[in-house]
């Protein structure tokens, strides 16, 4: 695309160079026309392609959402696309360029198909043509003195892997409001927003503007909420793109893109090698500098002051890919013991829960999508050349051989899929013999994953557990102090934690802790978290329950399914998404169905279906020893009184993941 | 040249269905790489050269028909050198926009970088404007 200067200019140098040649060879009259046609020709073709660029860039359909605007440098990516096709498509295929979209027939996944959803109040998310609306009696959509019911159109759609949002529009305001439904996309499913995820409040009780203040941050490319904060509600937001785009990690791009209009600059380049300082490559930039870049979003981290919120609002984010990020806004440091750490007591002050809410008490993230502070605090990190790319890649090469949809879900690079993710640092366990004689498993094993040991499924997120990003030696007394399961009872459910203290000690030597808990002694892991644990706990456990790994670690198949009957009917819902999810893992419950959206007594009702079933169905039990572990008696029944001392002593405290 | 120096007609019709031949295998081998999906020519970093290559056989076989247009011109019309020497000049433009025209696309398909073809493209503007100079000899004497 030509400025409007170089289109000018060139025609001008064309149209001289042609009436040049004219008068030099006395052309016939003949000729002189064809040129004079030629040179219309070119300046036309031109103009049109001027005309065509500010036709892209004026696209504005609705004044009742952000609005896109190219500024303070950024390009989009329609601007990156040109010179870098390939990688402009892998980013297409994934879930970042789609972390928010306008709504479109590709771009919502929900049914809008005439269905009435009711949670207190009633909506019915529908079509109008080409257009995503929903018509509700909620007062809260209404503006003062609106009757109801109101009918807004869609604005934002978010989300695109597990489950997506929908944003709708207010009048007068590109401040957009929040559905109060999410549509689950694995169980094709409208669910209240409170039970996608882990808390027993009800959250955000009015549509409010809540990706005005918050999504915008990590879901659009520069985004400028433009807010008064005492009027949040007639922001004036504005991005330069929705979705996470290239410059969210490239930095703005209109320097490059003009410098590279060079011709000359580019073959120079071409030729010669080395960096392009107009734009930033995270994969050249220092460990601490490229951590920084994904940890604009993938960090527990605050603005830190009233002004710098004030800042944001007006101009954007300050920091751009390559600063220092900490100089812009403050990471939470969790760990306890870290001295001066001001902002973590201020937070605490405000907001009691901040830290639990987010982190295992040793300052571990619970959460997914914050993988920063784990990555930053582990042992490999400080080798000074560990960072998120160490293992993920953000382009899917040519010759990946995984279709683009595996590729995306998590990323990573296909040769850091297994254990050769390791190797590169740890090359001494890269035969099978050495991996054996470490991990005391079969190298071909899920014991010898170094993932599996290392890198738990501790983080909690998308009613699911995820991989914790600090990685660590597995280790009992971190457990009893934390909380956080042990990577070894996350696969062996049916063992006690002594058990696996007795196994790192003979092992590895890790000394035992004490266990003044006698249930630490009697009780396997597995049932004793999904029965006494908190929430977070139980959610975990939830989840290995049906993790293949631990299924074929614990056979599960003769003790976990009075386990999980009592997780379907959990107080959480997101425990009781789970736990069906994993229920249907186990042979002869594929087809089960419990609605974890039911009424309590419904809920109930099926719970004892479940056990009576179990009861009924003989299933072939193990060793009475190993029953007695996972609470199953001689006779193959549940225990239980054990069962409901454990219940009874469940840890009940409020538990909320701000994933 | 020795040909084209006796009888400039026959010699363009030569070169011009040769031309023709060997861009048609090269559109059929094209066609082969999208059979066979090849990846260094149809896979989405490798735009460019398949761009250039497509280019290549197009102006290729282009300039073929065109070599052979201008031989049935000379024929038809009785078109013979003249004072300024104008048949020796469009006959050498003509030859060289069909070297370098396809052999410049061909060229810049080789090595590329990123949205942009190889050195080789360079040839491309010097063959336009050789092709442009003989069309235009031409047409004056028509």
């Amino acid at each position: 695309m030509l400025s409007m200067p170089d289109s000018l200019l060139t025609s001008l140098a064309l149209g001289a160079v042609l009436a040049t040649t004219a008068w030099l060879y006395d052309l016939s009259r003949l000729s002189r026309a064809m040129f004079v046609a030629l040179w219309l020709a070119v300046v036309v073709g031109l103009d049109v392609s001027d005309l065509e660029a500010s036709r892209i860039a004026s696209v504005e359909p609705s004044a009742s959402r952000p609005l896109l605007e190219r500024t303070d440098g950024y390009v989009t990516s329609q601007a990156c696309q040109s010179c870098h096709p390939s990688q402009h498509a892998s980013w297409e295929q994934s879930y970042h360029s789609k972390m928010t979209a306008l709504p479109s027939e590709e771009t919502v996944l929900a049914p809008f198909e005439d269905t009435v959803l009711s949670y207190r109040y009633s909506y019915f998310p529908h079509r109008r043509g080409d257009e995503f609306w929903i018509s509700t009696d909620d007062p809260t959509w209404a503006e003062p003195g609106e009757a109801l019911p109101v009918s807004r159109r869609v604005a934002l759609v978010t989300g695109s892997h597990h489950q997506q949002l929908y944003w709708f529009e207010r009048p007068g305001t590109r401040a957009v409001g929040r559905f109060h439904y999410f549509y689950r996309i694995p169980e094709q499913r409208w669910v209240p927003f409170k039970s996608a995820v882990l808390s027993k409040q009800d959250m955000f009780d009015d549509p409010g503007e809540f990706w005005t203040t918050v999504c915008i941050r990590c879901h659009s490319t520069h985004g400028k909420p433009r807010f008064e904060p005492e009027n949040i509600r007639d922001a004036d937001t504005r991005v330069a793109e929705l979705g996470i785009a290239c410059e969210s990690c490239h930095g703005p791009g209109l320097e490059h893109t003009e410098a590279n209009r060079n011709t000359l600059r580019r073959y120079l380049r071409y030729l010669l090698g080395g960096p392009d300082d107009t734009i930033v490559n995270p994969a050249r930039l220092s460990a601490d500098r490229s951590l920084d870049v994904c940890g604009q979003c993938h960090a527990v981290q605050s603005l830190g002051s009233s002004a710098r919120i004030r800042q944001w609002s007006r101009n954007g984010m300050p920091y751009r890919p390559g600063d220092d990020i900490a100089k812009t806004r403050h990471i939470v440091d969790a760990r306890p013991g870290v001295p001066n750490n001001r902002f973590r007591d201020r937070t605490l002050r405000r907001d009691p829960h901040f830290l639990e809410d987010r982190f295992w008490p040793d300052g571990v993230p619970n959460v997914s999508g914050r993988e920063y502070q784990g990555v930053k605090t582990s042992p490999c990190y400080a080798s000074g050349e560990f960072t998120c790319l160490s293992c993920h890649v953000m382009h899917r090469p040519s010759d990946d051989p995984r279709p683009p949809l595996e590729w995306a879900n998590d990323q990573l690079a296909a040769d850091r899929r297994g254990n050769d993710a390791c190797l590169g640092c740890h090359p001494e366990f890269a035969e099978p013999a050495a991996i054996e004689a470490h991990s005391h498993h079969a190298s071909d094993s899920p014991g010898s994953s170094c993932y599996n040991c290392h890198m738990a499924n501790t983080a909690y997120g998308l009613l699911n557990a995820t991989r914790s990003h600090f990685i660590e030696n597995p280790d009992t007394a971190t457990q009893l102090a934390t909380g956080r399961p042990n990577a070894c009872n996350l696969c062996h459910l049916d063992q006690t934690l002594s058990w696996t203290a007795h196994k790192l000690e003979e092992w590895y030597g890790t000394p035992q802790p004490e266990f003044p808990d006698p249930e630490h002694q009697r009780t396997a892991e597995g049932p004793l978290q999904a029965l006494r644990g908190d929430a977070g706990q139980r959610a975990l456990l939830a989840f290995h329950l049906g993790w293949e790994p631990a299924q074929q670690a614990s056979g599960v198949d003769d003790w976990a399914v009075p386990v999980l009957g009592e997780l379907v009917n959990d107080p959480y819902e997101a425990v009781r998404v789970i736990a069906h999810r994993s229920l249907a893992t186990l042979p002869g419950y594929e087809d089960i169905e419990f609605d974890y959206l039911a009424p309590r007594e419904e809920r109930r009702q099926a719970r004892a279906e479940l056990l009576d079933s179990w009861a009924r169905s003989g299933a072939e039990r193990s060793s009475p020893a190993r029953l007695a572990r996972v609470l199953i008696d001689d006779e193959g029944r549940r225990m239980q009184a054990r069962v409901a001392q454990l219940l009874d002593q469940r840890d009940t405290r409020r538990v909320f993941r701000a994933e | 040249m020795s040909d084209g120096e006796r009888d400039p007609g026959r010699f363009h019709l030569r070169v011009g269905w040769w031309t023709v031949l060997v861009f048609l295998a090269m559109g059929i081998a094209l066609e082969g790489m999208h059979g066979l999906k090849l990846g260094f020519y149809l896979d989405l970093a490798n735009a460019t050269r398949r761009h250039m290559w497509t280019l290549s056989h197009a102006h290729g076989t282009l300039l073929g028909l065109i070599n052979i247009a201008f031989a049935l011109s000379l024929r038809t019309f009785g078109l013979v050198e003249g004072d300024d020497g104008w048949l020796r000049r469009a006959s050498l433009a003509l030859m060289l926009a069909t070297l370098l025209l396809p052999g410049g696309f061909a060229l810049g398909g080789i090595k590329i970088y990123a949205g942009d073809p190889g050195l080789g493209a360079l040839l491309v503007p010097v063959g336009g404007f050789s092709l442009l100079y003989a069309v235009w000899l031409t047409a004056r004497r028509l």
